[in-house]
């Protein structure tokens, strides 16, 4: 199944009336986070059949955890898996992070150390991961809020996890922005430095400004600022147009306001209106 | 799947989180543990009232400082949360109330389907079965009896409160307080199925029907 054009985040606040109403058209596909959903019975899976019967799904998972140096969670692979298969997900993206130590989970996208170590044991999972799952995955470049002196760029590092993997890239064009405010880079010369070739889809996403002493925050909670509207029309410009999913997290409005933002996007980042009518 | 792990970068890796379960980290350290909190105060509403939000705070930093959780989702985050404090609630409401309000959630997600109630002509069922997502509790208290009554049945030993909860077919997760006769009936069953003679009353089976606690398809 080809996937592109417009998509939302599905929140669960959306299901009952995307499960139970007519097709929409005013977005092309939904992105459903696997961990929400997978092993869940009852009103849940009920809802997610009738949406998938409806419309196409990309998967975006939290815990897969490929910066960690642990074994992989073949658990946690196996129902990303069975998720997947079920509900004939082509697209299967998580993070350029860790959610794990020796201990247990921590339930948070923690930025990886990025060195020339790290990176070959997160390529080395990355390819156990996509034999295991028979698909190439994509990974996001996070928002952190931590960073220390002695590391390669993340540009750097992505870059060369593309090339070494064969993954995917999700880029987060919010998530470059912040990264970009917070640790005072260009996020033009973030976008320049990736592969041309390398990105499966867009993220978009609110984040909270609160003044230019402030750390910015990655809070998926507000409308799409101009600032990065601009950034994701740079990057259509460099990776050519690919499907761009709309998060909101917090602060949701309407699934009609939702809708009509995420025209505006799509119009303001590659120039039309989108794939449907 | 074994990948080399080379020991500089499991240090590495296990200091940044090790920092992160200490509360540092930057802001991670309290990220955590905002979501923790957001978490179990939604999926624990009464436990949460019942245990008071300082020392459910204090809880969330023991939970991150001294456990490891082996379930990745998020959402498991809650089961995870009591597996931590079962062990260390002392004895009192608060057990209980925790996992009660887990088994809601538990028997929300259930995967097994419940079958659709009959209509009518149920009223005189011959083959009966327990609703599939049934789970039992006893409690030493009413469940809806508010902390200070809750605390008082405990001080008297009153004799304890049975409940079922399960879920309906349209998904309604139910809380049945049990009566003496309730169990009774109950105990009749032999793996989760019944046969009903012509000669019984059918009167609490077809209560019990109507209610969802029982059911008369097999799925």
């Amino acid at each position: 199944m080809i996937i592109q054009g417009r998509g939302l985040g599905l929140r669960r606040e959306f299901a009952s009336s995307l499960a139970n109403g007519p097709i929409r058209n005013d977005f092309d596909f939904l992105e459903v986070v696997p961990d929400n959903w997978m092993g869940l019975g009852g009103e849940s899976m009920e809802q997610l059949d009738a949406i998938a019967d409806k419309y196409p799904l990309v998967a975006h998972s939290l815990s897969l955890s490929i910066g960690d140096a642990q074994p992989l969670d073949m658990n946690y692979l196996s129902a990303v898996k069975t998720f997947l298969d079920n509900y004939d997900i082509a697209i299967y993206s998580d993070h350029v992070s860790m959610s794990r130590d020796s201990c247990g989970y921590l339930y948070e996208l923690i930025p990886v150390r990025r060195t020339q170590a790290s990176l070959q044991l997160m390529v080395d999972k990355i390819k156990a991961v996509q034999d295991y799952l028979s698909r190439r995955i994509a990974l996001e470049n996070i928002s952190y809020y931590y960073d220390e002196e002695g590391q390669m760029a993340e540009s750097e590092f992505i870059a060369r996890l593309i090339d070494a993997s064969s993954c995917g890239l999700l880029l987060d064009v919010n998530n470059a922005y912040v990264n970009s405010r917070n640790h005072g880079f260009d996020p033009h010369m973030f976008i320049d430095a990736l592969p041309t070739d390398a990105v499966t889809y867009f993220h978009v996403a609110g984040h909270l400004d609160n003044g230019p002493q402030e750390r910015v925050l990655d809070t998926h909670g507000t409308d799409v600022s101009a600032a990065v509207l601009n950034l994701g029309a740079y990057a259509v410009h460099r990776f050519g147009e690919q499907p761009i999913v709309l998060e909101r997290d917090n602060n949701i409005p309407s699934l009609d306001e939702l809708c009509e933002e995420l025209r505006g996007i799509h119009e303001a980042m590659t120039g039309s209106t989108g794939n449907l009518q | 799947m074994n990948v080399r792990i080379a020991a500089d970068v499991a240090s590495e890796a296990e200091r940044r989180c090790q920092a992160v379960r200490r509360g540092d980290l930057g802001p991670y350290g309290e990220l955590v543990r905002v979501n923790a909190q957001e978490l179990v105060t939604t999926m624990f509403p009464r436990f949460t009232q019942h245990r008071g939000a300082e020392r459910l705070r204090q809880d969330i930093d023991a939970f991150y400082k001294c456990f490891g959780a082996t379930r990745a989702e998020f959402i498991h985050l809650a089961t995870e949360f009591v597996r931590f404090m079962q062990p260390r609630l002392p004895p009192g409401i608060g057990r209980p109330l925790i996992e009660y309000e887990w088994m809601l959630f538990d028997v929300e997600v259930d995967k097994t389907p419940v079958p659709r109630p009959d209509g009518q002509e149920a009223r005189r069922p011959t083959h009966v079965y327990l609703n599939p997502t049934v789970r039992w509790l006893a409690t030493p208290f009413d469940l809806h009896a508010d902390d200070q009554h809750a605390a008082q049945a405990l001080l008297n030993h009153d004799a304890p409160y049975a409940y079922a909860i399960f879920r309906t077919f349209d998904h309604r997760v139910m809380t049945q307080r049990l009566s003496n006769h309730d169990i009774a009936e109950l105990s009749s069953f032999t793996d989760g199925e019944r046969l009903i003679s012509p000669k019984e009353s059918a009167h609490w089976f077809a209560h019990a029907l109507a209610h969802e606690l029982i059911t008369s398809h097999h799925e």
